[in-house]
Formats: structure tokens, sequence, C-alpha cells
């Protein structure tokens, strides 16, 4: 049975006809079932995260409305309601306030903006919400003068965090660079078995790539990947400051293509034997590492059409380790068999001792999947024009999973050359990789002949 | 044989083309809306199905979204495999939706079946007035590549069904051809016959 929940006391500080922010009243209120928060309005929503001197939300409930709220609210605008109601609700202004009258509420306001700023610290590229943290922040230690150094810590952290996101964005221009500079020049002769000989190093490696990308993803960016369909469709480009889950995709595109190439410069058949062969035990060790993203961007590249197409070097090839293999990349079922793969590796996470048995990186492209569909499969809004809570519940439950995978520290040891040829070695495009395909192995059919003809 | 409900027609479609140009959403028209809200990471569930009556035998249509997957260039190879046919999507609002069929035709052609049938869809066309793609132009391309053309709105339902459908006849006219290739047409047929009396469908 739904209830409401009223919020008592809470309203002091507001007196009539100055706010536009309205009362809350009876359709303002939460609507409950089963304990369950499942719907309510924008207005309530905020209210709800809004701290007093005696309430303070759920941590639960402040991820997940971070979270989803963007969706129909901006986070800048988001930020702004919150510091408004703060300051209408205890008269922060007022020169009678004093740090008796506002109990708590000071400490429960820099908790709350500190689970802002740490679990979506991206948010504040916005200069706007940064203007508003620090003029709330700086108002609350002049009457609580004991949490200057909490509010010191935050603004450390946070500051901390958005630094390391340009690093990681500087690095990435600075690998592209290098990447479009080894273009120039004509392709090395050498190829990545002699650089690294062993298939569990090489995997490692991999698994380095993977982790420091997946750990740059900010939750929000998954919900904002959606905003473009939904209510917010003019401001995109307001919303979105951050790359991060592109740049991984990119990652996963350029594994894929690099696997391929490798194979494909190798004009002598047994070299591309071993290629190959050498690639699927990479891929094995992947799966033995929990490493499931590089492993189907390996199974991706052994199947682009230019490999796959190589009768003469498939022949000489150990198929059936490749077979089972590529089991874990069947779609039927959606993706049935890989979903139990991750199940196994999620519970050997879970009873880890070692930092190496705390590793699942999950096959990325799956999850964006699973999270569109979450997002297309519930509407923001229910009929009646509140928002549907019980879509955030969900995707934040999603997004809490990822949060954990993406915490573990890789603990192999980096192998540099490894790293930077991996990163940077030029890869072929498509039209060349076809080309290159041909010339290991002749043109067989009509359409093949004629897409020869057209790239020479 | 008779009356196996697994033995019935069924044919997998693919939907392809650029991110937002509507391709979840014309699966949404054509279909039931029950999908979406099982398939979370739901073992077992992957595509949308309807059923529909060609030469009246009922067919089933498992049509495979790939939208939120364009950008993962290497990974369609997974769902063409056991496709039969295509619906490649643009927006005729979208000029570079439209430019960018050459590499999904290209992709196509290497990565489906030979036999593979493809209609081709100019998707939003209630937005008349943001129209950047002439019907014309559309046309031209479609003749080119031996395909037929459909201008659809998810919005007015503009010939939704009319483009699944027509791809889902050319596919069973590929597979008819084959059967009586086979010889077996007329066999089936009365099997085919014998399960649709027997099971509930769709009537739309």
């Amino acid at each position: 049975m739904a209830t409401q929940n009223g919020f008592h006391g809470v309203m002091n500080g507001v007196t009539n006809g100055t706010a536009d922010i309205p009362m809350i009243d009876e359709e303002d209120a939460l609507v409950y079932q089963d304990g369950h928060l499942q719907a309510g309005s924008v207005n309530a929503l905020i209210q709800h995260l809004v701290p007093t001197t005696h309430y303070y939300p759920d941590r639960t409930y402040t991820f997940a409305f971070l979270l989803s709220s963007r969706l129909y609210i901006q986070p800048h605008q988001l930020m702004q309601r919150v510091c408004q109601m703060c300051i209408m609700q205890q008269n922060l202004y007022s020169e009678k306030v004093t740090k008796e009258s506002l109990g708590k509420f000071g400490p429960h306001l820099i908790q709350l903006l500190g689970e802002w700023t740490d679990n979506f610290p991206y948010d504040f590229r916005d200069e706007r919400l940064m203007k508003n943290l620090k003029e709330i922040t700086q108002r609350v230690v002049v009457i609580h003068p004991e949490l200057r150094k909490e509010v010191g810590i935050l603004m450390h952290n946070l500051i901390a965090k958005l630094s390391g996101l340009q690093k990681y964005e500087e690095l990435l221009a600075r690998i592209n660079a290098e990447v479009a500079q080894r273009l120039l020049n004509i392709m090395p002769n050498t190829d990545i078995y002699e650089v690294c000989a062993s298939p569990l190093v090489l995997a490692q490696q991999l698994t380095h790539i993977e982790l420091e990308r997946l750990s740059m993803i900010g939750p929000e960016e998954f919900v904002q990947a959606f905003c473009k369909e939904s209510e917010l469709d003019r401001t995109i480009n307001d919303l979105k400051r951050t790359n991060n889950l592109e740049s991984y995709v990119q990652w996963f595109n350029r594994l894929s293509y690099f696997i391929s190439t490798e194979i494909c410069m190798h004009l002598k058949k047994k070299n591309r034997v071993r290629m190959i062969e050498y690639f699927i035990d990479v891929a094995k060790e992947c799966v033995n590492i929990g490493n499931f993203n590089s492993l189907m961007a390996i199974i991706a590249g052994l199947n682009m059409s230019p490999i796959q197409r190589l009768k003469k070097t498939w022949e000489k090839v150990n198929k059936e380790k490749f077979e089972i293999l590529e089991h874990q990349m069947n779609p039927s079922s959606n993706f049935g068999s890989y979903r139990s793969s991750l199940k196994a590796a999620l519970w050997r996470s879970e009873g880890a001792v070692e930092d190496r048995e705390r590793i699942v990186i999950p096959f990325f492209s799956l999850l964006v999947k699973d999270m569109y569909f979450l997002n297309e499969g519930c509407a923001n809004r229910l009929a009646d024009g509140h928002i549907n809570f019980d879509k955030s519940w969900q995707l934040a439950k999603q997004v809490t999973e990822f949060i954990t995978w993406k915490q573990v520290e890789c603990p192999f040891d980096r192998h540099p050359p490894v790293l930077n040829y991996l990163l940077t070695n030029p890869v072929f495009s498509e039209n060349s990789l076809a080309l290159a395909s041909f010339e290991c192995e002749p043109p067989e059919n009509h359409y093949e002949k004629d897409r020869y003809k057209q790239l020479k | 044989m008779n009356g196996d409900p697994s033995s019935q027609l069924a044919f997998k479609i693919l939907v392809l083309g650029d991110s937002s140009v509507g391709k979840t959403c014309l699966i949404h028209r054509y279909c039931d809306d029950t999908f979406y809200e099982t398939y979370v990471s739901t073992i077992g569930i992957d595509c949308k199905q309807r059923e529909t009556m060609l030469d009246q035998i009922p067919v089933r249509l498992r049509i495979w979204d790939t939208a939120g997957q364009e950008r993962f260039r290497t990974l369609t190879t997974a769902y063409y495999r056991g496709a039969q046919g295509i619906l490649l999507v643009f927006d005729i609002t979208n000029e570079d939706s439209f430019s960018h069929l050459s590499y999904w035709l290209k992709n196509i052609e290497e990565m489906g079946s030979a036999d593979i049938c493809k209609v081709l869809v100019g998707n939003k066309c209630d937005l008349e007035k943001d129209r950047a793609v002439p019907t014309d132009r559309a046309t031209k391309l479609a003749k080119n590549f031996g395909v037929k053309f459909f201008e659809t709105s998810c919005k007015t339902n503009e010939c939704v069904t009319a483009a699944f459908e027509y791809l889902a006849s050319m596919i069973k006219a590929k597979a008819d051809e084959k059967l009586e290739k086979h010889g077996s047409l007329q066999r089936a047929h009365s099997w085919h016959k014998d399960s649709f009396k027997k099971q509930s469908w769709c009537a739309c």
C-alpha cells in the first residue's frame, strides 16, 4: 500500500511568499511502497536530500538520487536548489543564526557535500557548482569554525580528483598524438611477440590498461550517455564535461584492430599462425585474470573479416582452444555463457584474499547495453508526472557493482615498453587491413576480387 | 513434428544504423512493450519478438536491437551470425546518418551471409521541416544497392509495420526458394497451417 511521508518541522525556516521553492503539500509528498521509496516530485526528492538539524538522508538514497537526477535536472541546477533550500530552511544568512540553533545541520551538510564530491567529483568541473560549493561551505565554517578542517579535506580531495582527471586527459592526448606521429612513419618491422613473448605478461599489461581506463569513468557517465535522448535534449553540451566512457570504448576498438594488424602484417603463413595462437593464449590468460574486456576485444579482433577469411592460415591453427574461448562471446541467451563466467569471477572476487583474485573487468559493451536497455525500459516519469524512483534504484544498483570493480589496484608489475607498444603502435585502418589480408591470401570470390581492385 | 512450436518459422532480423536514428523506437513500435522490463541481465532474453502472418503462415520475427552498441565497431560480428534480414536505418533529419550508410552497407557485405535480405529505412519522417535528406536521394541510393526504401515515423506509426513485414516477406521468399529446391515445400505448408490453428498469435 502506498503511504505518504511528510516532512515534520523541516520547513520551519521558510516564510510564505519569500520562496520560489514551493511549500511541500499533499501532492508533493513522496510515495512509498512497503517502506521502499517509489516515486515523488522533483521538489520532494530534493527536499529528501537536504539535511536538517535532525535529519540526514540515507547514503543509498543520496547516491541513487545524485546519479539519476541528471535525467531531469542538471547538476548545477540541483546544487543551486539544495543551497537555496538550506539557506531558507536554516536562515543561514540571518545574523541571529548560531551554532546552537543549527544543531547538527552544519556537520550534516558537510557530510552530504562530501558524499557528492566523493562519488561525483566530475560534476564540479562546472564552475557554477564549484562556486556554490565554496560559498555554502564558507558560510557553514563561519558558523561552525570547528568544521574548517573537514571542509579543507573535502576541497583537497575534490581538487586532487579533478586534477587527476586533467592529467589523465593530457596523457590520452599525448598517446593520441604519438599514434598520429608514428602513423607518418613506415610500419616498424617488429611485432608484439618480439616485445613480449609471454602471453601471461601481455595479459597482465592489458589488465593495467583496462583498470586505468575503467577507474577514470565516473558513475554518472553511464547516465549522461542517455541524456541526449531524454528531456534534456538541448542541453547535452552543457551537461557533458567528460569523455572517459568514450575513451574506454576507443581502447576496446583499438585493441581489436591491434590484434588483426599484428596478424595481417605477417606475409608468411607460419608467422600468422604463431601470432593467432599467441593471442589465443593471451585471451586464455585474460580469462584466468578476470579481464573479460580484453578477452572480448581479442576474440572480436580474431573474428574481424580480414582475419576470418584467411582460411589457409586457420587450417594450421589449433582451433579447439579458440572455439572454447569463442563460446564466451556467443550472444545467444543474452550472452548467457559470459554472464555465467562473470558470476564465477564475482564469486572469486568476493572471497579474495589477494588483489589479483579481486580483479573483475566486465565486458564493457554489455554493461553499456544493460544500462541502455534499463534506461529504455523504464520511464523517467510516471503517468502522474512524478519521478519514477524505482528506475533510480535500479540504475544505482548496476552502477554500484561497477564502482567496486573499478576500485581494484592492479597488482602486476608494469612493463613500460610493452605498455607503450600496446598503446601507441600504429594499427591498420579498415582498408589497409583488408588490403594486407588480400596480400596474405589472395581474394577468392567476385566480391573480394572487386574489393581488392578498389583498394589497390 | 506436427504442431511443435519450435518447428514454427522464425526469422532473425538485425536493426542497424548510427546511434540516435531511432532503432529502439522502431522496434518498440512494431513489437509489444514487454521486453525491456525483463531484459536487463536476464539470461535467456535477448531480442524482441513478434508473430505475423505471411501467406497465411504464422512467422515469428526475432528482432535484435544493436542500439547502444554502435561505438563498439568490432562487435557487430557476433550479432550477424544467423541473421537473415537487416533493417538499415538512418534519420532523415541527420545528414551524417545518411552518409554513414556506405559504411554500414560495406559492413553488411563483409559480415552478413551472402543471401541476407535488406531494406533501407529513413526514420523520423514526421519531422518534415527538419528534413536534411531528400527522399529522391535516398531512393536513388536504395536503387543502386538494389534494396527497397521506406520512410517511417515512430511518432505517427507510418510505414513501420510495412517496412518490417516487407523484409519478412523477402526472407520468406528466399526460404521458400530454398525449400522448393529441396522439393519439400508442400509438406512444409501443411504443417505450418496445422500449427497456426493451435497457436494464438498477434493479429495486428
